[in-house]
């Protein structure tokens, strides 16, 4: 069968839970990464941050309750709320629930996690310590005749 | 209290009838329970205890009411995707030209005309989010703009049948039909909005005045764009245009409002090429079962008496006369719905005005637009009054602008007071 | 677990001519060949370190292009990697090595500069990363921009979690860093033969200073002496040792120290008595030297050459 432990993509990199918002961002850029461990001061995963979490908590409660906002196309609110939120602490936008696999999960688990959470990514966990990620990449390349990418 | 248990053998029917009845209405009032599953649970031990049975239960329940709300919800999810709520809104700020106290007013009247017509929850869930766009864009505060708001769905929604829950109840409980709604209630909608813009400026104007706002930015809205397909949006406007139509013209063709409601709720969903499923989906189904199970439990209190208790107490205090009653009814409508939801206050209401024994010599009609005034206006006087304040406040809790209970209360509380002191005069003169 | 950092880590570039000359345009023939690696003192480490068997996480800075073929050629090793990449570029280290005349020629790049933002996220990465291992190398140059006392903070970071630290490093940069009591010395002196303040050769130099350091700093296991092949330098707190490879035969220099390190690291971990250690880490630099490739890829080899190893004891 094949396990998660023959996949994980080994970036251990994290965001600390007091790291600010901009801290995030440019290493997620820097990175090329679509979501971020975050862990505590200890190196223990908490959560993890994903653009879509970051998002969620620049785009206003008001433009969430919209049917459609096209007729705001000229303004430029996100950005502008989303700097705003540039100096504060990761743990804010942090997603204590992102779905997390062990090394001894099948990639067919991840898989269906991956596609279910509808997630870029997912944290691999090994107690509490963070071992690597699983990108959907990875779980992709799986079936082709059984490579291993790590 | 003897006198009224000599009248009937079965006390422990009275007690258990007065016990679930009063669990409910506490358990709704704060919110232990969600309004929904504390009525119909109400209304179950009800039929369980054998207070009332099966058949009595189901004859109980108003589905001329219920027709007209369901018949209304469907036909406003359909009309909320075309763009036109939107449309209208932005189309009357532009025209403001940016500034704070007109759009204020703009907003306001937008949300008094959409309040009669459609509920005043979905309304201000329309409005209110726009406001906050507005207000972010402009880089003001919108407080004063969303009590404004709270202040004008409860107005506005006074004007027509369809307007408010207590307004659908009272329709669906008398003859009174949609044209009677506006004749008599309009006019004093109309002065207390007036009164309501005049005290509004004296509290908001030079506060709204002094703030520096990018009055330019409102330009950047493009009203047309909330249309995103103009076809759609013609159709829907044409088919509500021809149910409120068909409302007002109820005397010509004797189509009642439920029916008119709910065929039109699916030809808009035919002519649309809705997905029913989806459209279904929208309607709030836990308002409906809100009203179902409270329209037992009134059931039962009238099965058991109390309602007639309840009845030759008032006609007690009245003398049986309209005019005392009418003001009685007002005032005391105003104050209870001011703390207690307006919705089973109503349903009760409506019951003990059935019953109450009124001199034949004259219509009963006033009594019953005291209620229908005083629980649309009374719902304005605190921030719990009304489901769309409650829905507004909640809104705000999680955006920088919290609206607090105090807050609301110094506005809304006197603003109520003025509302129903125009509406005691209003009754005096043009009925008496 | 070992952590390796890596503050100035490269790619290297290497190519192997058979006779190399200026002004001349080389066309590579199939007796020659080019390669793309990860390389930077720790990294090298890190690597030969995941050869023998050790698992390693990488740390350091890195940036760009060249530093996400840096990490995916670490990680397809094996290596875990938290590397905090910099708006600036790894750099490419550029090594000629001429087979024909046997020369080996290296341009070295700047490097990036690191913001100190980029270095404080970088300590506090590396503070966490204590919580899981249990010795640390540090080795290599410093980048523009990160101050001198980037290694100390860290030592006394690794000391603070009771980890031993393992230094290697210029003495440009060793110098300053004896009397902060690092676990393990071995100055980079392949171009600079001063250290301690002092021009420094010749066996009983070295064995003078390694006891001197020793003598001065409790916390100092370890001080070694590797860029004189043919008589590797050891103080300990017992006693010196003087090793020496019989028959040598090198092919090329490149990764000498590292893999000498981590063949050190190895055996140490494994527990064998300190002569057992060195002899170990002294057959692994010679098993690198003897091979063309820059890391060690054969450790039966290693086994082998242990025998080829004299180690000659001094109280």
């Amino acid at each position: 069968m094949n396990r998660v432990k023959d996949f994980i993509y080994r970036d251990i990199l994290s965001v600390n839970e007091n790291s600010d918002l901009r801290r995030v961002i440019i290493t997620m850029k820097r990175h090329r990464v679509c979501a971020i461990p975050v862990v505590n001061q200890l190196g223990e995963y908490i959560g993890c941050i994903s653009e879509q979490d970051i998002l969620n908590a620049s785009v206003p409660q008001y433009m969430k309750s919209m049917y459609n906002t096209s007729f705001m196309a000229d303004l430029d609110h996100i950005v502008g709320h989303l700097h705003d939120l540039l100096d504060e602490k990761a743990i804010k936008f942090t997603d204590s629930n992102y779905p997390t696999v062990t090394p001894s999960d099948s990639m067919s688990y991840a898989a269906d996690l991956l596609f279910r959470s509808k997630k870029t990514a997912l944290p691999v966990l090994e107690g509490k310590m963070l071992i690597g990620l699983l990108t959907r990449i990875e779980i992709l390349t799986v079936s082709l005749n059984g490579n291993k990418i790590s | 209290m003897t006198e009224f248990l000599s009248w009937h053998l079965d006390t422990i029917h009275i007690i258990t009838t007065l016990v679930i009845f009063i669990f409910t209405f506490v358990f709704i009032t704060t919110e232990t329970l969600p309004n929904a599953i504390a009525a119909m649970i109400g209304a179950f031990l009800l039929v369980a205890f054998h207070i009332v049975n099966q058949e009595e239960a189901i004859e109980a329940i108003d589905f001329e009411t219920i027709g007209l709300l369901s018949g209304m919800m469907m036909t406003v999810a359909v009309m909320r995707k075309s763009g036109l709520f939107e449309y209208i809104a932005i189309k009357s700020i532009k025209l403001t030209g940016g500034s704070p106290w007109r759009i204020l007013v703009v907003l306001s009247i937008v949300t008094a005309i959409l309040s009669a017509f459609l509920d005043n929850v979905t309304t201000v869930l329309i409005i209110v989010p726009l406001t906050f766009a507005v207000a972010d864009t402009m880089k003001i505060n919108p407080m004063p703009i969303l009590i404004s708001e709270i202040l004008f769905s409860n107005i506005g929604g006074a004007a027509t049948l369809i307007g408010d829950p207590p307004n659908i109840m009272i329709g669906g409980a008398t003859n009174l039909d949609f044209m009677d709604f506006i004749q008599n209630n309009s006019p004093v909608v109309l002065i207390v909005s007036v009164v309501t813009f005049f005290l509004l400026r004296l509290i908001y104007y030079k506060k709204l005045s002094a703030v520096i706002a990018d009055k330019e930015k409102i330009q950047a809205f493009d009203e047309k764009r909330a249309i995103q397909n103009k076809r759609f949006f013609y159709t829907t406007l044409i088919v509500f245009l021809v149910i409120i139509t068909l409302f007002i013209t109820h005397q010509l063709h004797k189509i009642d409002l439920a029916t008119l409601a709910i065929g039109g709720g699916f030809t808009m969903m035919m002519v649309t090429k809705q997905d029913p499923e989806e459209i279904l989906k929208e309607v709030e189904w836990a308002t409906l079962f809100f009203f179902i199970g409270l329209f037992i439990i009134i059931g039962g209190l009238e099965k058991t008496g109390i309602i007639s208790f309840l009845a030759d107490k008032m006609v007690e205090v009245t003398h049986g006369e309209t005019e005392p009653a009418a003001q009685l009814v007002l005032w005391m409508s105003a104050l209870s719905t001011t703390f207690i939801n307006s919705i089973p206050y109503t349903a009760t209401m409506i019951s003990v005005i059935k019953e109450m024994a009124i001199n034949p010599d004259q219509s009963i009609e006033p009594i019953w637009w005291a209620l229908s005034l005083g629980a649309c206006f009374g719902g304005n006087g605190t921030l719990i009054g009304a489901a769309a304040n409650i829905i507004v406040a909640g809104f705000t809790q999680k955006t920088p602008y919290p609206i607090k209970f105090k807050e609301y209360f110094k506005i809304g509380f006197p603003m109520m007071l003025v509302s129903i002191v125009i509406t005691s005069l209003y009754l005096y003169i043009r009925y008496f | 677990m070992i952590l390796t950092v890596t503050l100035n880590p490269a790619i290297d570039k290497i190519l192997i001519l058979n006779g190399f000359e200026i002004h001349k345009l080389h066309r590579l023939d199939s007796r020659e060949m080019s390669m793309t690696v990860p390389g930077g003192k720790g990294v090298n480490i890190a690597l030969n370190l995941k050869v023998l068997g050790d698992d390693t996480i990488a740390t350091g800075f890195a940036g760009g292009h060249e530093g996400h073929l840096l990490c995916d050629s670490l990680r397809q090793s094996g290596i875990t990697t938290s590397f905090v990449f910099t708006e600036g570029s790894t750099r490419t280290n550029t090594s000629i090595l001429d087979t024909q005349h046997e020369t080996l020629t290296e341009i070295n790049d700047f490097g990036q500069e690191i913001p100190e933002d980029d270095l404080v996220f970088l300590l506090e990465s590396y503070e966490r990363l204590l919580n899981r291992v249990d010795m640390v190398v540090l080795a290599g140059s410093l980048p523009k921009g990160v101050i001198e006392d980037v290694y100390r903070q860290m030592i006394i970071m690794a000391q603070g979690h009771g980890i031993k630290v393992v230094l290697h490093a210029a003495p440009k940069y060793t110098d300053p860093l004896i009397d902060s009591g690092p676990f393990l010395i071995n100055p980079d002196m392949r171009s600079y033969h001063h250290f301690m303040g002092r021009p420094l050769d010749g066996i009983d130099a070295f064995l003078q200073a390694g006891r001197e350091i020793i003598a001065y700093q409790k916390d100092t296991e370890f001080v070694i002496f590797t860029h004189r092949i043919e008589n590797v330098v050891a103080v300990t707190r017992k006693q010196s040792y003087i090793l020496r490879p019989r028959d040598l035969k090198i092919v090329n220099m490149l990764g000498y120290a590292d893999a000498y390190l981590a063949g050190f690291i190895h055996a140490y971990r494994q527990n064998l008595p300190t002569a057992d250690v060195l002899r170990y880490a002294s057959a692994a630099g010679l098993t690198n030297i003897e091979a063309l490739y820059k890391e060690i890829r054969n450790t039966e080899q290693i086994t082998a050459n242990l025998e080829r190893i004299d180690v000659e004891e001094v109280s």
